[in-house]
C-alpha cells in the first residue's frame, strides 16, 4: 500500500501533490482485460465495455440463470416434449436484464441516468451478451445431445437462442451506427418481426421457428421484450 | 450562460412539484433553499436531465437536453450528485468513480489521471481501494469530486 508522502514536508519548488497524483493515477489504474479491450474496440465506447464486464450485479447472474433455465427447460422438453426452453429461456432471460437495471434496482440508478452513455446502450449490449451465451450453452448442450441421439437441444438452439442473439446483435449494430439504442431497438425488433413472419410464410423453412403455431406466441414474446425494455429504461414523464 | 429556465413546470400525477420556474445562471457557486416538498430536488433532477420537464422550456450549457445530441453533450461535461446515491459493494473508491468516468465518456486516456486527481481532491488517497460497500460516505465524495453544474 502506498503512503502519501505530508505535502508541507516539500520544498516549496517541488510539486509533491502533482507527482503523488501522477504516479497514483499509475498506480490504481485498472488495466482492462482481454475481453474488456475487444468489447471496447468492437463498441467504440470504453464506458459501454467496462459496464459489460463489471456488471455489478448480473455477471455471475448471467451464467447461473442461464444454465439452470435451459437445464429445467431441457428437462422438461424431454418429458413432455413442449419447447419450453425456446419459449421461456429468453423471456427469463430478457426479464432479468430489465429487472436488474432499473430505478429500486441498481443502485446507482438515479446517477447512472445522468451519464453520456445512454442507460439503453448498456442494456441491448447486456442482451446480447446473454442471448450470446445461451447460445454458447445450446450449442454445448446440441453437441452432447446429438452424441446421445437426441435433437431437441438442437432444435432449440437452431431455432430459437442462435436467432435471438442475431436479432441482439443486429439490434446492438444498429444502435452503434446510429448512436441511438431506441433506432437499435427500433430495427432489432423489426428484424425479429420479419423473421419469425417470413418463418411461418415459408411453412417452417427459415430456420428462425420450424413450428408455425409457436408465431402467435414468439410475436407476443418479442412485444413484450420490448415493452419491458422501454418500460425499465424509460425517463418518467410527469406520472412517477 | 450555463443554466436558462422559462416557464419550467414538472408534475406527478395530480400533484405538481415544480410550477412555472425561470431562473438564470452563469458560472458561480449557488445554493437552492426551501422547505421540504418546495421541488428543490424534483428542480435539480430537472437540470441533471435525469428528469424530463413537463412542461416549460430548459436550456443547459447553451444547448436543448430534450433532444439526443445536445443531452449527451451536456451529460459529458455535467457534474450530479443525487441526493440518495447508492454503490456497487463489490467496487473500491476508484473503481466507482472510474467506472463513471468512462460512462461520462472521458477519453480514456485521460481517466487514471483524472480518477487519481478526483481521489485526491475528496482527501481519500490513503484508502483507494476500499470497498464502497463499509464506507458509503468515501464513494460518495469520490463522485462530487468533479462536479461542475
Amino acid at each position: 500500500m502506498m503512503q502519501r508522502p505530508g505535502w508541507d514536508t516539500a520544498p516549496p519548488d517541488v510539486d509533491l501533490r502533482g507527482v503523488w497524483t501522477a504516479v497514483a493515477a499509475q498506480v490504481w489504474r485498472r488495466r482492462p482485460g482481454p475481453a474488456e479491450r475487444l468489447a471496447a474496440r468492437l463498441l467504440r465506447s470504453p464506458g459501454l465495455a467496462r459496464a459489460l464486464v463489471t456488471t455489478p450485479s448480473l455477471l455471475l447472474g448471467w451464467v447461473i440463470a442461464s444454465v439452470a433455465v435451459l437445464a429445467a427447460g431441457a428437462a422438461a422438453t424431454l418429458e413432455t416434449g413442449t419447447p419450453y426452453v425456446a419459449l421461456l429461456a429468453p423471456a427469463f432471460a430478457a426479464a432479468g436484464i430489465a429487472y436488474a437495471y432499473g430505478p429500486g434496482i441498481d443502485p446507482a440508478w438515479d446517477l447512472s441516468q445522468s451519464m453520456a452513455v445512454s442507460h439503453r446502450m448498456v442494456l441491448l449490449v447486456r442482451a446480447l451478451a446473454v442471448f450470446a451465451l445461451n447460445a454458447a450453452f445450446g450449442l454445448a448442450a446440441t453437441a452432447a445431445s446429438v452424441l446421445a441421439g437426441s435433437g431437441t437441444a438442437a432444435a432449440v438452439t437452431f431455432g430459437w437462442l442462435i436467432p435471438m442473439t442475431a436479432v441482439c446483435a443486429l439490434a446492438l449494430a444498429a444502435a452503434t451506427l446510429a448512436r441511438s439504442a431506441n433506432v437499435g431497438v427500433v430495427v432489432g425488433m423489426a428484424g425479429w418481426g420479419i423473421a419469425v413472419l417470413a418463418g411461418g410464410a415459408t411453412a417452417g423453412r427459415f430456420p428462425v421457428l420450424t413450428d408455425s403455431a409457436l408465431i402467435l406466441p414468439c410475436l407476443a414474446f418479442a412485444a413484450c421484450c420490448a415493452l419491458i425494455a422501454f418500460y425499465a429504461t424509460r425517463s418518467p414523464r410527469g406520472t412517477s | 450562460m450555463n443554466i436558462e429556465i422559462a416557464g419550467l413546470t414538472r408534475r406527478f400525477g395530480r400533484n405538481q412539484a415544480v410550477a412555472g420556474v425561470d431562473l438564470e445562471a452563469g458560472p458561480g457557486v449557488f445554493g437552492l433553499l426551501g422547505p421540504n416538498g418546495a421541488g428543490k430536488t424534483s428542480l435539480l433532477r430537472m437540470m441533471a436531465t435525469v428528469l424530463p420537464p413537463s412542461s416549460g422550456r430548459l436550456r443547459l450549457l447553451d444547448r436543448d437536453p430534450g433532444r439526443y445530441g445536445p443531452r449527451r453533450e451536456i451529460r459529458r461535461r455535467l457534474g450530479y450528485l443525487p441526493q440518495n446515491l447508492g454503490y456497487y459493494p463489490s467496487f473500491t473508491v476508484v473503481e466507482f468513480v472510474e467506472y463513471f468516468a468512462l460512462l461520462k465518456e472521458m477519453p480514456a486516456a485521460r481517466v487514471p489521471a483524472a480518477v487519481a486527481a478526483a481521489v485526491e481532491r475528496a482527501d481519500l488517497g490513503t484508502k483507494p481501494k476500499r470497498s464502497c460497500a463499509p464506507c458509503p460516505a468515501a464513494c460518495s465524495a469520490g463522485s462530487a469530486s468533479p462536479r461542475r453544474s
